[in-house]
């Protein structure tokens, strides 16, 4: 089920949103957002809930070990080390196992070697990425002590399944939303409602305004890649740039806005990434919960910036390939991670002369760099990516692709929106009279184009 | 501070948590949006549907594929593949004439005594063409009894069995068509859901799934269905790309004109020669205590039949013919269309006339025609073995 579809808006945020308010014991508003986060999940297949419930009850009761041994000792580290162990093996089955078998078939044929493995059929269950990160943050917090594991396992499974969270983040950590959910019976309503409602609406005018309508133009070009002129490839690589922002940015504050409207603070994911200065200012704007993840639990339990140079740099890179290969189990996404790791060592090294540029400067080369980066996360094939690459930078005439005209004006928009206009953490959200007719417009705008358009899931979800 | 005319410039007030907010007007729009939806539910779609079928399927008893003794007639249908890629300029206007018996079949003569029923796809039932159009009606006039027409839902052998006994037939022939593109039935040929009746006689069973059929038909917005259709006049390529055009193929003909394709279509489609003989065994072995002869009917998609005749010419890999020689060598009656279709094909474009719309997947009138004395041939054949003289 998606938010911008008309069974979400029409019938499950209602019921839900009624029968939380109803309910006033703790539990039973755990118990209700545990069910209906797996009811939303369930729409899109249900055999896959016993997945999550698996990797929640393993997690919660390695939270409920680590409290029972506080000192060292092996239990503490089963307990730390076995819910760790099988997340990672579900992921590592259901989204890797396919791409270790072809890469290995791969090599064996380089290599002339007459042996090929079978491929299996995999479904790769929608969400895993995220969900098994909720699990494994709140495990390794409750072993360095920086979360006081639950005993309630509503409480737990209520924040595993949370359903504005839980196919496509953001990746909220169990400390980032404890506080809210322990005085879950003491919200109001009607105080968040504003509020939820202000950035929904902004998050649904993000993804079906401006992303889905980029998309529609972009995306039968794309299929035809081959054919573009220069100037199409490079109005079709800056489209993409801004559907993937405005496709992810939608979703986070569409996120957010549910999670007020039922008393949860989720914390920012993006903030405008595209005014960045440089890369490292990139990557502290963009998705800034898978962000800090990789930095908390893979960068710094690896040594961080506290070793050498030469081991920093490594572990920058490592971080960075590891973060590409979360993305998709695709060659593409791991060179797009190492693309953005070597970024960051090259500004490691230049940062001073960096700096001494003019800020504008900055800001414009820093986005043509993530512009290219955008190839490589785009691209299906190695193939497909360079000879993108070569039509945006050598000279080829040709037929335009057709809706330029709307497509520049969608771009134009886009622009204004990512690089100049504050983003909706920035905004105060207390509209006028004229803005909120504007957005209640908008909004009505939005569910013609839901149900007159073709429904285009989103980005993230694939990861 | 004052502005040019010299009035006090007062900021405007802010209203935010005053009367309104967005927490009261986007709930309120979607509520207003739910029961206008809702209440625009009933209203019949024939105004807003491009041609007979999706009115005719919408309030279709359970098991059966139209809504019972509906009429449609309209002079400007067209086909679904102009309507899919939203391509007007393509489209073929021209009459259709639908309607069905008491039973949700498409059905307009109930006179005569039954011989043959007629069960498969679309293409049984017949899509952009008039009642008296269909391969039943043409087949029923060509040997001068009535074949009823079972067509657009999936064959099994309770449906068989149910009309066989509803219209006591026996003797007769079952004439079971098969689209190249469709993948051969798996067992359970008679699945035991079919055959559900809950103790309810045929008189309420009849009354309790039309009733669920009307259920059912209100999950089908007309709202919804108007919002798309403007959606569809702005993205038509002028005003905004058109983006429907990727749902379908465009492909040029030898003698210049346009024609519309199905992208499954253009895929090759090979059928298990072993999976046809395992299905239709059944059905002929399972028909034989009604005394019922079988005749399959292997119908090629647009794409197989008009690909040698595209500019340049192409290929489709069809393996029909081989299919049906199996199933006759299995002593399976089996009629393939691929031969004699992409000869007709071939032979009347060349006036600027055609066996399947040009706008549509299916085949027109001219095409069933064709079929229709094929099959009849062949059906002749089989009902000689049987009746020998007869």
């Amino acid at each position: 089920m998606l938010f911008n579809s008309l069974p979400f808006l029409f019938l499950f945020l209602p019921i839900t949103y009624f029968v939380f308010w109803k309910l006033s014991s703790r539990d039973a508003r755990y118990f209700w957002l545990a069910l209906t986060g797996y009811l939303f999940y369930s729409f899109w297949n249900y055999k896959f809930c016993a997945l999550m419930a698996f990797s929640t009850l393993v997690s919660f009761l390695g939270g409920l070990g680590l409290q029972r041994w506080p000192e060292k000792c092996w239990k503490r580290k089963l307990s730390l080390a076995l819910p760790i162990t099988l997340d990672l093996l579900l992921l590592g089955f259901f989204k890797y196992v396919n791409f270790v078998i072809d890469t290995a078939n791969n090599i064996a044929a380089t290599m002339g070697a007459d042996w090929a493995a079978k491929s299996i059929n995999i479904i790769l269950p929608v969400g895993i990425s995220f969900y098994t990160f909720h699990t494994i943050s709140y495990v390794v917090d409750c072993y360095r002590g920086v979360v006081k594991p639950t005993r309630n396992l509503l409480e737990f499974a209520c924040y595993v399944s949370l359903f504005p969270q839980l196919v496509a983040g953001p990746i909220v950590r169990f400390r980032q939303i404890e506080a809210d959910l322990e005085d879950i019976d003491r919200s109001k309503g009607a105080g968040q409602l504003d509020l939820g409602w202000s950035y929904f609406t902004l998050g649904m005018i993000e993804k079906v305004l401006i992303a889905d309508s980029i998309a529609l133009i972009i995306n039968p070009a794309l299929e035809n890649y081959r054919e573009l002129s220069t100037i199409s490839a490079w109005l079709c690589v800056l489209g993409y740039t801004y559907q993937l922002y405005f496709d992810f940015l939608g979703y986070s504050d569409m996120a957010v806005g549910l999670g007020h409207l039922f008393g949860l603070r989720i914390p920012q994911n993006f903030n405008s990434p595209y005014k960045a200065t440089d890369i490292s200012d990139f990557w502290r704007r963009w998705h800034i919960s898978l962000s800090t993840c990789l930095r908390d639990y893979l960068y710094i339990p690896l040594g961080g910036n506290r070793v050498s140079p030469f081991r920093t740099r490594l572990n920058l890179m490592l971080t960075m390939l590891f973060g590409g290969l979360w993305h998709g189990a695709s060659w593409t996404f791991v060179f797009w991670g190492g693309y953005h790791g070597a970024l960051l060592m090259c500004l490691q090294y230049f940062d001073k002369r960096w700096q001494s540029f003019h800020v504008n400067l900055r800001r414009v080369f820093t986005f043509l760099v993530v512009i290219i980066g955008w190839v490589f996360f785009r691209s299906d094939s190695f193939g497909m990516a360079l000879a993108l690459l070569a039509k945006m930078f050598i000279w080829e005439s040709g037929k335009m692709m057709p809706g330029i005209g709307f497509l520049s004006v969608l771009l134009a928009v886009a622009a204004y929106f990512a690089h100049v206009a504050s983003n909706s953490w920035e905004i105060s959200h207390e509209w006028s009279g004229r803005e909120i007719l504007f957005l209640t417009v908008m909004f009505v705008v939005c569910l013609l184009v839901i149900v007159g358009g073709k429904a285009t899931p989103f980005l993230y979800f694939q990861f | 501070m004052t502005n040019s005319n010299g009035e006090q410039n007062v900021e405007k007030p802010r209203i935010a948590g005053g009367y309104i907010t967005l927490g009261k007007t986007i709930p309120w729009v979607l509520a207003l949006s739910f029961i206008l939806d809702l209440s625009l539910r009933p209203f019949p779609l024939d105004s807003l549907t491009f041609r007979a079928w999706e009115t005719a399927t919408r309030y279709a008893s359970l098991g059966a594929p139209f809504e019972p003794e509906r009429s449609f007639s309209n002079p400007k249908v067209y086909g679904d593949l102009a309507a899919i890629g939203n391509i007007p300029s393509l489209r073929k206007y021209h009459l259709e004439k639908f309607s069905t018996d008491a039973n949700g079949f498409r059905n307009s003569n109930s006179q005569g005594k039954l011989k043959g029923i007629l069960v498969g796809d679309s293409f049984s039932a017949g899509s952009g063409v008039s009642d008296e159009e269909t391969l039943s009606s043409i087949c029923g006039e060509l040997r001068g009894e009535r074949i009823l027409n079972a067509g657009a839902v999936n064959p099994n052998l309770h449906l068989v069995r149910r009309i066989a006994e509803r219209e006591n037939l026996r003797g007769g022939y079952v004439l079971y068509q098969h689209l190249e593109r469709s993948p051969i039935p798996e067992p359970p040929y008679a699945p035991f859901m079919n055959n559900l009746r809950f103790g309810m006689d045929d008189d309420t069973q009849t009354k309790v799934y039309r009733w669920l059929g009307f259920i059912r038909g209100l999950d089908i917005s007309p709202l919804q269905i108007a919002i798309k259709r403007e959606f569809k006049e702005l993205f038509n390529g002028d005003i905004l790309p058109n983006i429907y055009c990727n749902s379908v193929v465009r492909k040029k003909l030898r003698n210049g004109d346009e024609m519309l394709f199905l992208p499954e279509d253009i895929r090759e489609h090979i059928l298990s020669p072993d999976d046809a003989v395992n299905c239709w065994k059944f059905y002929r072995d399972s028909l034989k205590s009604y005394e019922m002869d079988l005749l399959v009917i292997l119908v090629p998609t647009k794409y197989t039949v008009y690909a040698p005749l595209l500019q340049p010419p192409q290929t489709n890999h069809s393996n029909l013919a081989s299919v049906a020689a199996r199933l006759n060598a299995e002593g399976i009656a089996a009629v393939d269309l691929t031969g004699v279709f992409q000869k007709e094909a071939a032979a009347l474009l060349d006036k600027g006339e055609f066996i399947y719309w040009q706008d549509d997947t299916h085949w027109n009138a001219q095409g069933i025609s064709i079929a229709a004395h094929k099959l009849v041939e062949k059906l002749s054949e089989v009902r000689e073995k049987r009746d020998p003289g007869s």
